[in-house]
This record gives structure tokens, sequence and C-alpha cells, in this order.
């Protein structure tokens, strides 16, 4: 099969599946045509991915519509990693979806566009390109065509203007090398304002992660794992491949490095200090998602494995959070445990991963904010956590206990998936971590996951099993913070009256304004 | 002697039409056009009298009643300092641009013209005086360009019998019943403009006689933009109205081409009072350059050039609210512009991008002081200015490429093609969404491709304005927060079958600008 068919293939499935279930609205099977498409085009995204070299990248140009966006397909570790998780995440959220016979909305084509204008976000092959479909997944996610609609209007106006960063920097691209495309753009193109222009679309999304994400009312939200938290991720990988890895100095290391290690401490501590808010996983997610910002900050080749793995597999664990679960099912139990971040979770393997780097930089105090994190975040799950009895019998249940044996065995993951994103976003030495049946080796030392992960599984089922439930730390701790007191306003802005000075309403104000283009036309004719 | 009988002709027929009604007046009136075109013939040659021929014409066609209109001591006092003023403003300024050695008053006799016109339409004493003053506008526009690059008898006349559109609103002989017709027409007429561009096959000027027609460049794509804006968006009974945008855009002789413009916006101002003033002072500064560029001394004359097409560029899209004036004499004044700007040197470039972005601050505000003001209802929409603004930022960005250029041609596209005036639902029909699409800011609309390119161009050209176009096009994304409680404009066509193809068209531009960038030609 011709290259240009392949490389559209995962779209083109998506695709014709949104024009399916469009054709034939409220059918039964809807459910099911939109599961099986999306897992079919994650399969032909893993198979891509495996066939690919390492360190192969395929650019597979289609036609020039829009200047300097070309349609281009980028092939490579990162795009088809990426793009396989998100679409394996997207079909076990559409799976969840369909089980639950309750709620007879018709999701369907809405995630079926969402989830294929993330997946040409993740394949796209220019900067350009890229911020288009940064603003196609927002319109395919919120579905609101009219942008008066009221449905989300501030998350929809935010993520818009933070995306006209990555513009900013793909112009700045084009004005020094001529292009955006990934594969002819220099290491060195980007210094740190663009860095910084470019992060701006990964921060608002962690932030509406963190502040957006309600709890589901519904059975399945679609929207953080797919719409923001992928992307994010995505794009963040994708700015230090641009950058050969490596930030464009250290002041801006250390900057996004303790800015990531704060906000995940802001996250934590917010959890811990209000355990009973609906918003709490979201508030732990993010906090997993600011320590991954940390640690790609880190210009080693086994941080950036750290962070990728981290990226990774936030997005089927933001996937698990965003479904509501009975509350003493195992997928409830195991996802709060996952959000712990104690070890044998998948957070805990890519700190573990860090903490090694920062050790081996001489940097070991760095590693006390990520343990706080830990220990908040596990002080703030802690509240009457108990293993349940029931085995996993729901989708939503396997798909917990799966995360859970991936991050005891985290070998295949790290081989088919993470390594092949790292090693795009910089070169990553052989020897650099190795995988064994007992868990993860790197020169700089081991991680026993299964070990570890035995260890903890059994403590925990035996303490449940005796009755025990794991103690509540939390209101020692928040009896010796300061209580919040809210601020009253003695004054409140009555809504219908206008503020601004009679100054603006005169004709004063119009004169000025005339006035000053006067003086301008006057000294652009006089200026040499 | 004889040189100054001219402009004595003129003034004793500007006294008696004054002084007088009915005949006399009208009969007053033709003698200040013959002392013009008589000024003309001793000016350049004989053959410009042939200029005369249309403005007569139209003076004849507009009569004069019989019984004078009474009038208050306010009204004639104001009206003789606005001729007195406009007078002496002509005198200065065919001081500063004589023609060759000829006597003052021979080289005024034509901005006198202009100067009797203009008070005539700024304090009409009647609705027809307004329609005869707007007739003397627009010939003497053509008289006072054809000094700076004479043309031949043939272009002279046609720029004369341009006058006669305001006659044409006035008495509105474009039948309703030819509207259809005369649509599809100028429909099909833009198509095929638009299909010539795209195949980019050279085309040599076409003349007849001394009227040469030129298609390099943006003005085909241009033809096919203002045609198609007229047909399908214009208000009801104004779309013949395009083919004198055609005409403006397809000339090559600078007498006609704005000419045309000035009877283009005659038309509008017939039609939609609202930035009438504006809209005359933006010609004004677009005459100025023409004018400049035959009259004026090589030293000063670029820089004032650059200076004049920026500040017309800025009152046009001050003026270009609604109405004509979106539809038609924006796109075409803004293609125009585009043509201008290419032949700009390094140092008037700079010059043209200070006005620009000076321009954009003065449209955001003068919206924030409207909407600020007590006791007014919201009716000034963030959106407009904020186009506005890229427009003027991509105008001035001359790039390599052309992105920029580009860019100002998607926005005035969506300016003039894509309206926001009817509410429409979104959920109702296919059709109804691509209308929503179209106004939107996402892709694959034609704002969202514009506003992209704007920001990537004005980068190029520096890094002031790519920031300032990036903070325009942030503000753009908050433009549907900011207008929710603009009330709703009133309707300007009735809505038909074809609402549709207007937003269809934009969003095929938005979808594929570099087929439109093909088509530029640059």
């Amino acid at each position: 099969m011709p290259l240009a068919v392949q490389a559209l293939l995962p779209l083109a499935v998506l695709l014709a599946a949104a024009l399916a279930v469009r054709m034939r609205p409220r059918q039964r099977h809807n459910g099911w045509i939109a599961t099986g498409s999306t897992a079919l085009a994650a399969l032909i995204g893993l198979i891509e991915l495996v066939r690919l070299a390492p360190g192969e990248r395929v650019d597979v140009p289609y036609l020039t519509t829009f200047p300097y966006a070309d349609l281009l397909i980028r092939l490579d570790g990162l795009s088809l990693a990426f793009a396989t998780i998100t679409l394996v995440t997207a079909s076990l959220l559409m799976l969840v979806r369909q089980q639950d016979r309750r709620d007879r909305r018709d999701p369907w084509s809405g995630w079926l566009l969402t989830s294929a204008a993330v997946c040409a976000l993740i394949l796209a092959g220019n900067l350009l390109l890229v911020y288009v479909f940064l603003q196609v997944v927002t319109l395919a996610w919120s579905g609101a065509l009219d942008e008066r609609a009221p449905r989300r209007l501030r998350l929809r106006l935010t993520l818009q203007i933070a995306d006209v960063g990555l513009l900013l920097a793909a112009a700045s691209a084009i004005q020094s090398v001529g292009t955006s495309s990934f594969s002819g753009v220099p290491s060195d193109t980007f210094g740190v304002a663009a860095f910084w222009l470019m992060l701006l679309p990964v921060v608002v999304r962690l932030d509406a992660l963190a502040s957006a994400a309600r709890p589901p009312v519904a059975a399945v939200l679609f929207g953080p794992a797919i719409a923001w938290l992928a992307p994010a991720g995505y794009v963040l990988m994708r700015l230090l491949a641009l950058m050969g890895g490596r930030l464009p100095d250290r002041p801006t290391a250390v900057l996004l490095f303790l800015g990531g290690a704060l906000a995940a401490l802001v996250f934590a501590t917010a959890a811990l200090w209000m355990p009973r808010s609906a918003r709490q996983p979201s508030w732990l997610l993010a906090a997993q998602a600011a320590l991954a910002l940390a640690l790609s900050s880190a210009g080693e080749p086994l941080a950036t494995v750290a962070a990728a793995w981290l990226w990774l597999l936030l997005i089927p664990l933001a996937g698990l959070v965003s479904v509501r679960v009975e509350p003493r099912s195992p997928a409830a139990a195991l996802t709060r445990l996952q959000l712990a971040m104690v070890p044998a979770t998948l957070a805990f393997t890519g700190l573990v991963l860090g903490a090694l780097t920062l050790n081996a930089r001489g940097l070991a105090v760095a590693i006390i904010p990520l343990g706080l994190v830990v220990f908040l975040a596990a002080m703030a799950v802690s509240p009457g956590f108990k293993f349940p009895r029931v085995v996993p019998r729901t989708a939503s249940d396997v798909w917990a206990a799966v995360l859970v044996l991936v991050a005891a065995f985290p070998g295949p993951a790290i081989s088919v998936l993470v390594l092949p994103v790292a090693s795009t976003a910089r070169p990553v030495p052989a020897g650099t971590v190795s995988t064994t049946p007992l868990g993860v080796q790197t020169p700089l030392g081991p991680w026993p996951a299964l070990p570890v992960s035995v260890l903890v599984m059994a403590g925990l089922i035996i303490a449940s099993r005796a009755g025990a439930a794991v103690p509540d730390f939390g209101p020692l701790i928040r009896t010796r913070l300061p209580r919040w007191r809210a601020i009253r306003l003695p004054w409140r802005r009555p809504a219908s009256r206008r503020l601004a000075p009679r100054v603006l309403a005169s004709w004063w104000s119009r004169a000025a304004l005339w006035g000053g283009f006067g003086v301008v036309l006057l000294i652009a004719l006089v200026r040499p | 002697m004889i040189v100054y009988l001219p402009a004595a002709l003129f003034l004793l027929g500007l006294l008696v039409a004054y002084g007088s009604a009915g005949l006399r007046r009208q009969a007053a009136t033709l003698v200040m056009v013959l002392g013009a075109a008589w000024a003309l013939a001793l000016l350049l040659d004989p053959g410009a009298a042939a200029w005369g021929a249309g403005v007569v014409l139209a003076t004849v066609l507009l009569p004069r009643p019989a019984q004078r209109v009474p009038s208050t001591f306010e009204v004639l006092s104001r009206r003789a300092l606005t001729i007195a003023g406009l007078m002496v403003l002509a005198l200065v300024v065919a001081s500063q641009l004589p023609v060759g050695e000829n006597p003052l008053l021979l080289n005024a006799v034509p901005w006198f013209l202009g100067a009797a016109g203009t008070a005539w339409a700024l304090n009409p004493i009647d609705p027809r005086e307004r329609a005869q003053g707007h007739v003397l506008m627009v010939g003497a526009s053509g008289a006072v360009i054809l000094l700076a690059a004479p043309a031949g008898v043939v272009t002279a006349a046609a720029a004369g019998l341009l006058a006669l559109v305001p006659v044409i609103v006035a008495r509105r002989w474009v039948r309703p019943q030819w509207r259809r017709l005369l649509s599809l027409l100028m429909l099909a007429l833009a198509a095929l403009a638009a299909i010539l561009a795209l195949t980019g096959m050279p085309i040599a000027r076409q003349s007849a006689g001394d009227l040469v027609f030129g298609f390099a460049g943006p003005v085909l794509l241009g033809v096919a933009v203002v045609l198609a804006a007229a047909a399908l968006v214009a208000p009801f009974e104004s779309e013949w109205t395009g083919i004198l945008a055609a005409l403006a855009l397809l000339a090559t002789a600078p007498a006609l081409r704005w000419s045309a413009i000035a009877a283009l916006i005659a038309a509008s101002t017939a039609v939609e009072r609202d930035g009438e003033r504006p809209a005359w002072m933006a010609f004004a500064a677009f005459g100025a350059v023409p004018l400049l560029q035959g009259l004026a001394p090589p030293q000063w004359s670029s820089r004032f050039q650059a200076v004049a097409l920026g500040t017309a560029l800025v009152l046009m899209l001050y003026a270009a609210r609604r109405g004509l004036f979106r539809a038609v004499v924006l796109p075409a004044t803004g293609f125009l512009v585009l043509l201008a700007v290419g032949s700009l040197s390094a140092g008037n470039l700079t010059r043209f991008q200070w006005i620009a972005a000076i321009g954009v601050l003065v449209l955001i505000g003068r919206t924030i002081l409207l909407r600020t003001a007590p006791r007014s209802p919201a009716t000034a929409s963030f959106r407009d200015p904020l186009l506005a603004g890229l427009l003027l930022l991509a105008s001035s960005a001359r790039d390599a490429l052309g992105l920029g250029a580009l860019a100002a041609v998607l926005l005035l596209i969506d300016l003039a093609l894509v309206r926001q005036d009817v509410a429409i639902q979104a959920a109702s029909s296919l059709r109804n969404r691509l209308v929503v699409l179209a106004r939107s800011n996402w892709p694959p609309a034609i704002t969202f491709a514009g506003g992209s390119l704007a920001v990537i161009a004005a980068l190029q050209a520096s890094l002031a304005l790519g920031l300032l176009a990036a903070l325009l096009l942030a503000a753009l994304q908050l433009s549907p927060l900011l207008d929710r409680d603009v009330a709703q404009r009133e309707v300007e066509r009735p809505r038909s079958a074809w609402h549709w193809v207007g937003p269809a068209i934009a969003i095929a531009c938005g979808t594929a600008p570099a087929v439109l960038l093909r088509m530029l030609r640059l």
C-alpha cells in the first residue's frame, strides 16, 4: 500500500465512522461502530509504530491549500505513540459509554470527530498546521459552531487565545528559516520568547484540566483526556523535539522546573485541603501533569524518558478519571490509588526515573518537592481508602486493572511506546534504560517495579481484608494551616451602570483620538 | 486675458446659481460646468473638454423647482461660510499644485467646481441640490485628476459621463425587474474573472481608442470580488454599482479610475448616509496620490503619497460600516491600495506602516468610546474594527511571498461578503450551519485564515507589527463575548434563496487560500 494512503488510514477510518453514524442517527449499534473504528485506528497506528525503524522519521506531503501549512503528515515515534495511546483511550471511553444504558444521548459523531481532529493534530507535520488543528479540536470537542453559545464559553475563548502563542512561534520560524515544517526547522530556531509562547497552549490546557474538568455527571467526559491532556502532552514533547531535547537556556529550564513543581504542590495541597470536593481527582491529575512538565525541563536522556512515560500514561489515567464509576468498585479504588502516586502506580515509576536523573546530576535537593507532592497526594487520597472485595467486572474495572499491571510490568510500554517518543525528542543512547521482567534498569540505578507493586498491592489487600482503612492524616495537616476567609467587597458594581469616566464619553476623547492620529501623520511626513 | 475668462464665467455662474431658482439656476450651473471644461481645454488640450459632455448632460437631467426653497438666516450663513471656506481651500490647493506656468485662477477653476459641489452636498437646501452637488463632485474629481494625468478624448469623456451616476440613483433608472438578470450576469462575470485569474494566463491590455483596461496583478481577482459582493450582498437595487467598482479596477487611466470611485461613493451615500463624510475625506486622500504624482515637486511628493494612501485607507475603513460602502466601495478601494503599496519605497512603506498601526488604535479606540458612552444602545461591535485593524496591518506588510496581500484580500472578502446582521439558529439546517461557520473565527472560516496570515505577514514586516496583529487576533476571539449585547442592525437586504452563497464562497476561500494566492498573480 502506498505510504500516502497508509498515513491517512487512521484518519480515514475515523472520518468514515463519523459519516456512518451521522447518516444513521440514534441507531443502537452506533456506539459499537464508534468504539470499533477508534480501536481499529489505534491498531493501525500501533502497527505503523512497530514497523517504523528506530529513529526513522517520514514526512508524507499531500497538497498545499494554506500557505506554510502544507497538508503534511509526520510519521515518527512521537506522533505514532501519542496517536496510538490517545485513540486507545478514546475507544475505551466509548466502550464505557456504550455499556451505560441509562444515557440515551447520541455523542458518537462528535466524539469521532474530536478523535479525528486530535489524531490529525498529532500527525500534522508543521507548526502552523498544528495550530490550525488545535482550533479544530476545540471546535469539535465543544460543538460550539456559534461562538456565542454559552456552554464552556470562557474556557473555549481561553484556549483560542492561548493558541495564538503557537501561531506567533510558527510565524517566527517562517520568518527565520522560511518554513514551520518539523523537518525544516533547525534546533536553534526558537529562542526563549518563542519557547514560552509555544508553552502557552500547554499550560492553559493543564489549567483547564484542573479547574474546568467537572466530575462526570454523564457516564463519560470525553474532553479532559482526549481534547486537553493529549494535545498538551504532544505539543510539549514536539516542542522538545524541535529544540533538540534541550531548552533554550539554563534559567528557562530552572524556571520551568520550579513552576511545574510549584503548580504540582498547589494542586496536591488543594486536593488535600478539600478531600470531599468532587474536583479532587482533577487536581491530583493536574498535579501529575505539572510534575511531568517539571521533569520535561531536565535535559538528560533518562529525564526525557521519564517525562515521556508520564505524559503518555497520563492520558489513559485521565480517561479513567473522566468515567463515572460505582463508589466501591475496583475501578474507583484503583483510580484513587493511581492518583495517590504511591509506589506501584504509573506516576511513581516516572518520578523514580526522574529522581535518579536529578540525583546523578547533583540536584538531589530538587527531589524534595517531588517527594512532597507524592506525600500530599497520598494524604489526600487516604481517607477511607479500602480495596474492594469484588473482582473486575466492567470495562472501567478492567481498564484500571490494566493500568496497575502496566505499572508493575513497565517493560512493554517502555519498549513500544515510551522509548520511541523519547528518542524522537532527543537522542537516547543505547543502555539509558533497559527493561527486565522485574522492572527497569538504568546506569543510574534500578527500579524493581514488579516486586514493589506486588508488595504494595499485597499490603493494601491484606489491610483491607483485615478491616483496616488507611488512616486519615489529613485533618492533622488541615488544622495547622490558616483558614482562607472570603473577602467581601464593600461595594458591588451595579450591572447596568457603565464604569467609564465622563471624560471618555465627552467630545474631548474623540478629539484626542483624532488629534493623536493627526500628530502621527505629521511625524510620518517629516521623518527622514 | 482669455485665460481668465473661464474663471470669470465660473464665478458668474456660481453667483447666479446661489441667487436664483428654477431654469435660471440650472443654466447658471451649466455655465459653471462650461467654465470648467473651457479651463481644461486651455490647461491641457482641446480634446480634454470632452469631459464636460457628461457633466452637462447630468446637470440638464436635474431640473430645479421654480420656487426658491425658503430658508433661515442660520442656514444662509452656514451655506455662505461653507462655500467661501471651500473656495479659499480650493485656491490654496491649486496654488500648491500648479499645472505648468498657467495663471492661478485658470488652474483653480476645476478645483472651484469641486468646492461648489462639496458645498452643495454638505449643506443642501433640498435633495436635488445634494444630487447636483454629487454630480459636480464626481465631475470635478475627473477634471482635477486629468490635470495631473492627462488622457485622451475618449477617456476624458468617459470620466465625465460618470457624473451621470448620481442622476441614475436619484431617478432610479435601474428597474427592479432588471435586478435579477443583472445579478446573474455579474455573478457569471465574477466567475469568469476568477477563472481567468486562476489560470495565470497573461492578458494583454485592451483598449478602445485611448481608453485602456489592464488585467495585471490582483485586478482580475478584485473584479471577481466586487462583482460577487455587489450581486450577493449589496443593498436592494444597488447591485449595478458593482460594474462601477469593476471599471475602477480595470481602468488604467487615473482620471477614469478615481471618477468611478467618486461615482461609487455618491451612489452609496444616496442609499446610506452613515459614513458619508469620512468616505469623501478618504476619497480626497486617495485622489491626492495621483495628483501628487503628477503635479507635486519630486522631493516631497513620494512621502506625501505614502501618507495620503495610509490616511485614505484608515478613513475608508472608518466609513465602511454598512451598506454599499462595506459591500462594494471598501473592497474596490482595498484592492487599489494593494496595487499602490507595491510601488512604495522602503522608507515610504515604513511611513505607511506607522499610519496603519495608529489607524488600528484609532478604530478600536473609537469603538471603545462608543460602547462606553452613557445612555446609548450598544451598536458598535468590536469585531469590525478588529478585522479592519488586521486588514491595515496586512496591507502594510509587504512581504516577499505576498502573504500580506493574501491576508488583506481574505479580510476584504470577509468584511464585504460575510454579513453579521441576520440572526440565525445554527442547528436549524445545513445551510444555516454553513452561514454560522462563515461568521465565526473557527477554521475554515475566512476570518481565521485572514487573521492567521495577517499575523504571519505582519511579523515578517516587524516584531512590533506582528505582536500588534497577534493582539488583535486574540481580541478577535473575544469578540463574540464582547458583542453579545450589540443591538441587532436592521436588515439591509431581504433574505433570498442565495443567502448561503456568500458564506460558501467565504468558507471556500478560507479553506484554500493558496488558490487565492495564485489568483493574486503577484
